[in-house]
């Protein structure tokens, strides 16, 4: 009943990030909330340009601005000069949309849908805001609204069922998306990683489905700095433990009954053949 | 037997807290199910919610699953305050009137505590007799009940608290699934208490107090002394 069909690892559709190419204007973020119809979230000062903060149920994509402080020497004719400055690294981030996306295991009214294209959807309407898909994600992506509920990107599988690009794709002026087939994404990125870029989204820990739907590509110096902090090399889902026990609680529950039976069984039999069914001696 | 020798030795209060404590806990023990193991527990959740669905016009499917798993979570969210508030009073109740007799079997010995622990273990796997002085010392409850009681104790302190504070905490992601691993650790502990009670139960020879449990309370003088032999001194109940 409860149950999910998960694409191959080769099917649907991907984007690739080219985070080499990205300014930070956030107009992917601003095309996301107007498209989904998103409320505009009220902007606070923070350490950094990153606002919100975080995702967020009304933000289902953010740009985050990785800011680190570097020393940059000037030379004029023979006199330098160390200048210290900030390099800022902004990185377009949502849903990754997992291959076998733990958080769609992890709902239990399958209120996470996938669709054809590798979409993994939260249906509004059926989310009954338990948190079970924030609990499960290994990248902790979903976020409570204010109703109670969950939301998250939805990779605009609306958009994409009409044949157009995500909204995020579409509206960025220097195209650090591209939105392909998961074939030709996989082959893009593995040429961008034999020219030397880091690739992150095609060798991912097995347990996400071992390939993203999005794959984010750049140069080593930008994803040394980065990738480590955004996109673990081994993205787990944090209470994997729970999911082992639910796969192990069926067996165990049939084990246990029937050494229970089997036990029950053998006093019975043992105290009918003494003939002491109520004198057997022990209490409660 | 005549009725002068019969013996209550579960009063209408006991029977009542009984029967409230094993209604309430199967209600927490199935909604809590329902969202742990929903892939089994949708068989079972499907001709209750099937209609709900209809009831509330939702569409064919999955949204009976989710009518379904939406009361079971409201039931689970209201029922377990409820019966950790009856519980907490209960407590407060027995240790007020001095009637929490319970762990008083814990006032013996170490030595002679682990002795009866395993005399009782030995009769209950095996059906093995219990030593004859090791029966003259057992009281109302025995140690091994005992025991049990303070496994099911931690249990239920476990999930009252955690439940509570995913329910009215607005708790981050790593604190939730914190939280959730203590509320699902003490549902098991819960869930071993019940499987030893649930054999404890059906073994034939606990089939008199459970008639009593689930009867008038009463048990015969006789039986009252081969089981709890130290209860009738400490009690002063005639012979």
């Amino acid at each position: 009943m409860v149950k999910l069909r998960f694409p191959r690892k080769d099917e649907g559709v991907a984007v690739l990030v080219n985070l080499d190419e990205c300014i930070g204007c956030r107009a992917c973020q601003i095309a996301c909330q107007e498209w989904n119809g998103r409320k505009a979230l009220r902007t606070s000062f923070s350490p950094t340009f990153t606002n919100p903060r975080d995702l967020h149920a009304e933000a289902w994509k953010v740009v985050f601005f990785n800011e680190f402080p570097v020393t940059k020497t000037l030379k004029v004719a023979e006199v330098e000069t160390s200048i210290s400055s900030v390099d800022v690294i902004p990185v377009p981030y949502n849903c990754l949309h997992c291959t076998e996306a733990p958080c769609g295991r992890a709902c239990p009214v399958g209120a996470i849908k996938v669709s054809d294209e590798g979409a993994v959807v939260i249906e509004p309407g059926e989310c009954i805001g338990c948190g079970f898909c924030q609990d499960a994600c290994p990248y902790n992506v979903p976020r409570r609204g204010p109703d109670g509920m969950f939301y998250k990107c939805s990779f605009c599988v609306d958009r994409i069922q009409a044949g157009l690009e995500p909204a995020c794709v579409e509206v960025c002026p220097t195209n650090v998306f591209k939105f392909t087939s998961m074939a030709e994404a996989v082959n893009i990125a593995k040429n961008m990683e034999a020219q030397g870029k880091k690739v992150y989204g095609l060798n991912v820990d097995s347990y996400t489905g071992g390939r993203l739907r999005w794959i984010f590509t750049a140069s080593q110096e930008k994803a040394g700095r980065v990738f480590p902090a955004m996109f673990p090399e081994s993205a787990k889902t944090p209470n994997s433990f729970r999911e082992t026990v639910e796969s192990l609680a069926i067996p165990a529950a049939g084990i246990i009954s029937a050494i229970i039976l089997g036990l029950l069984s053998f006093t019975w039999l043992r105290f009918k053949r003494k003939g002491t069914a109520e004198s057997g001696g022990a209490c409660r | 037997m005549s009725g002068k020798d019969e013996v209550e030795i579960a009063s209408v209060g006991y029977r009542i807290a009984h029967w409230i404590n094993l209604f309430l806990y199967t209600t927490l023990l199935l909604t809590g199910l329902v969202l742990l193991e929903i892939e089994i527990m949708a068989y079972i959740l499907y001709p209750f919610a099937e209609p709900l669905a209809k009831l509330l016009r939702l569409e064919y499917g999955t949204g009976s699953i989710t009518a379904g798993v939406l009361v079971s979570r409201f039931l689970h969210r209201f029922v377990g305050p409820l019966w950790g508030l009856l519980l907490t009073i209960y407590v407060v109740y027995l240790l007020a009137t001095n009637r929490l007799e319970m762990f008083k079997a814990l006032r013996k010995p170490l030595k002679a505590q682990i002795r009866e622990a395993k005399a009782l273990l030995q009769h209950y796997l095996t059906g093995k007799e219990i030593p004859e002085d090791v029966r003259q010392g057992m009281d109302r409850h025995n140690v091994l009940t005992v025991y049990l009681a303070i496994l099911l104790a931690i249990g239920v302190i476990m999930v009252g608290f955690s439940g509570l504070a995913l329910i009215y905490l607005p708790l981050p992601p790593t604190q939730h699934i914190l939280v959730l691993m203590i509320h699902d650790a003490g549902f098991y502990l819960t869930v071993i208490f019940m499987l030893a009670h649930i054999y404890a139960t059906l073994h034939p020879s606990n089939i008199t107090l459970v008639r009593a449990i689930f009867g008038d309370g009463k048990v015969s003088l006789n039986w009252l002394s081969r089981h709890m032999n130290r209860y009738i001194q400490r009690a002063q109940i005639r012979r």
